[in-house]
This record gives C-alpha cells, sequence and structure tokens, in this order.
C-alpha cells in the first residue's frame, strides 16, 4: 500500500489515478490539481498534459470521451496522446458538451 | 420457683449477716395447679386444645396454600417494576439517542455532516434527495460505487474505496462537486474518520 502512495511523484500523477477510481471528467481532475497545488486552470491543465509519461504507463487508466454525460452507449476510449491537442475550453464542464474522463475500464 | 407461705408469693427471708436466702424447690404440675387455682393442662390436652382451635380459625397458609407464592410475586413484583423502570430508561435512551440521531441527519446543505454516515443510509438519502430531484443516478463502471449529477456540472459520488491514493480513498466516502467546487468526506468504516 505505501508503495502505490510512493508512486505518485507528484501531486498531478495522484489527481489522474484517484480520478481514474473515480470515474470523473477532467474538469473534476483540473479542480484537484488547482486545489492541491494552488495554480491556475491553465497551469493545472498544462501540468496534466506534462505526465503523459505517467499516462501512457498506467494499463488500468484510460481517456475516456463520451457526446453525453456519462453516457456509456456514447463513450469511448482515446489514444491518450489525444490529450495533448485538447484545450482547457475543450475539457472544461459544458452541459452540451463534449465529455473527457479518466476512467480505470474503458468505459464510463 | 419460690416456696409460697399460704397466700401469694413469699419475699425472702432475711437470716444470719443478712444475706437473702431462698430455697428452691420443685414442684409438680399438681402443687402448680393448687397454687395458681387452675388445672394444667397435660400435652395431650393442648394438643387436642390445639387442634380444635386450628379447625376454628385454621392457620392463613392451610386456608390459602398458594400465599407461599406471595413473597415469590413481591419479589417478582419488584422485579418488575425495576425491569420496568430499565425499560422505560431504555427507552428514553433510545429516544434520545433517534432524537440525537436526527439532530445529526445528513444535509445536503451541509456536506460535513455525512462524515462518519453510513454509505448504505448515504444512498438512501441521497435517492430521495437527489433522484426524485430530477438528478440522474447511475453505477460506476468499475463497480465501486454510485454516482448522482445534475447535467449542470453536479455530482454526488458514493464511493466504496480502493487501493492506493491518500488513505481518505481506501474507504467509504463521498465526493461532492458543484461547478469548479469540490469536497470529499469519509463515510462510516473509511480508514481516515
Amino acid at each position: 500500500m505505501g508503495n502505490k502512495i510512493l508512486r505518485f511523484k507528484n501531486f498531478v500523477q495522484e489527481a489522474i489515478f484517484v480520478s481514474s477510481r473515480e470515474e470523473s471528467g477532467l474538469w473534476e481532475v483540473l479542480a484537484d490539481v488547482i486545489d492541491d497545488m494552488h495554480v491556475s486552470p491553465n497551469e493545472a491543465f498544462e501540468l496534466l498534459k506534462g505526465e503523459m509519461d505517467y499516462l501512457q504507463g498506467q494499463d488500468d487508466i484510460f481517456l475516456i470521451y463520451s457526446t453525453k454525460l456519462y453516457d456509456t452507449n456514447t463513450s469511448r476510449v482515446l489514444d491518450k496522446k489525444e490529450l495533448l491537442n485538447l484545450t482547457l475550453e475543450d475539457v472544461e464542464f459544458k452541459e452540451e458538451g463534449p465529455f473527457y474522463y479518466f476512467s480505470s475500464v474503458p468505459e464510463i | 420457683m419460690l416456696r409460697t407461705s399460704g397466700r401469694g408469693w413469699a419475699k425472702p427471708t432475711l437470716e444470719g449477716a443478712g444475706e437473702p436466702q431462698v430455697e428452691l424447690v420443685s414442684l409438680s404440675d399438681d402443687e402448680v395447679a393448687a397454687a395458681v387455682g387452675v388445672d394444667i393442662p397435660t400435652e395431650e390436652e393442648l394438643q387436642a386444645e390445639y387442634e380444635r382451635l386450628r379447625e376454628i380459625d385454621p392457620p392463613a397458609e392451610e386456608l390459602y396454600p398458594e400465599l407461599w407464592l406471595i413473597p415469590i410475586l413481591k419479589l417478582r413484583g419488584a422485579a418488575a417494576r425495576i425491569f420496568s423502570r430499565t425499560e422505560e430508561k431504555r427507552e428514553n435512551l433510545l429516544k434520545q439517542l433517534v432524537s440525537e440521531e436526527e439532530v445529526v441527519t445528513p444535509s445536503f446543505n451541509n456536506p460535513e455532516s455525512f462524515r462518519g454516515v453510513d454509505p448504505k443510509k448515504v444512498e438512501k438519502l441521497a435517492d430521495k434527495a437527489l433522484r426524485d430531484n430530477g438528478w440522474t443516478k447511475g453505477s460506476l463502471k468499475r463497480g465501486d460505487g454510485v454516482r448522482y449529477y445534475d447535467g449542470k456540472g453536479g455530482s454526488f459520488e458514493i464511493n466504496k474505496g480502493y487501493e492506493g491514493g491518500k488513505r481518505l480513498h481506501r474507504g467509504p466516502y463521498i465526493k461532492i462537486t458543484i461547478g469548479s467546487e469540490k469536497v470529499r468526506i469519509p463515510l462510516l468504516g473509511n480508514p481516515d474518520l
């Protein structure tokens, strides 16, 4: 258990891991990073993108996309590198979507 | 017994140096009877008289054999009263606890009030307060909990916990998100309590 905690090199990695277990939207991941690191939303998103190596190394963390909120039918797994092409506006919560999440299973 | 001197009982006579001198004698029943003027009943007569009186006025325990139960009944009565008071105290305590529970009933206006509450109770409350008021309820795909959401950025997740992350994440907790505000509260069974 201690090893699992130590494997997070920073708050961002921990936020990614936790959000995957909570099956959270990226807007929630950013909220965690903003709170923990006291940074702006833009900075938080850049920090998130900066953890691509960590993301690529985790087989049980998926980047998910859906057109409807928490909708399995419209959800699909994205290549994690797609994250680098997204903007903050893309991942912030909007009622009309689209929606991006981290999940520990390949759906939302 | 003191010897009589004809009528009544005699006082001890003084002789010599003034020491009181009394003479102890044994008298037969007849002599005693003659002295006191009544017949002394024999053992048989006494027994017969006892039997006669017993027929006329039997002892209470013969008239009412169940009277032997009285001490037990009294004891039971006392016990009943004691237990009654105990039961009353128990009920009062229960009412007090229920009352206290009502006081600390989790409120969605106060997320902290969910701290330490049974996850099942939280889910029941959320079913009533959120799902019945238009929020959508769904299961986490991993099977680790449920989520309620309003489609406008509001989310209320009951997570069973998992290995990894902080201690808070290793037991049941709720995560409430309203827009950019979010809070996690440990529930009953969480090691962070």
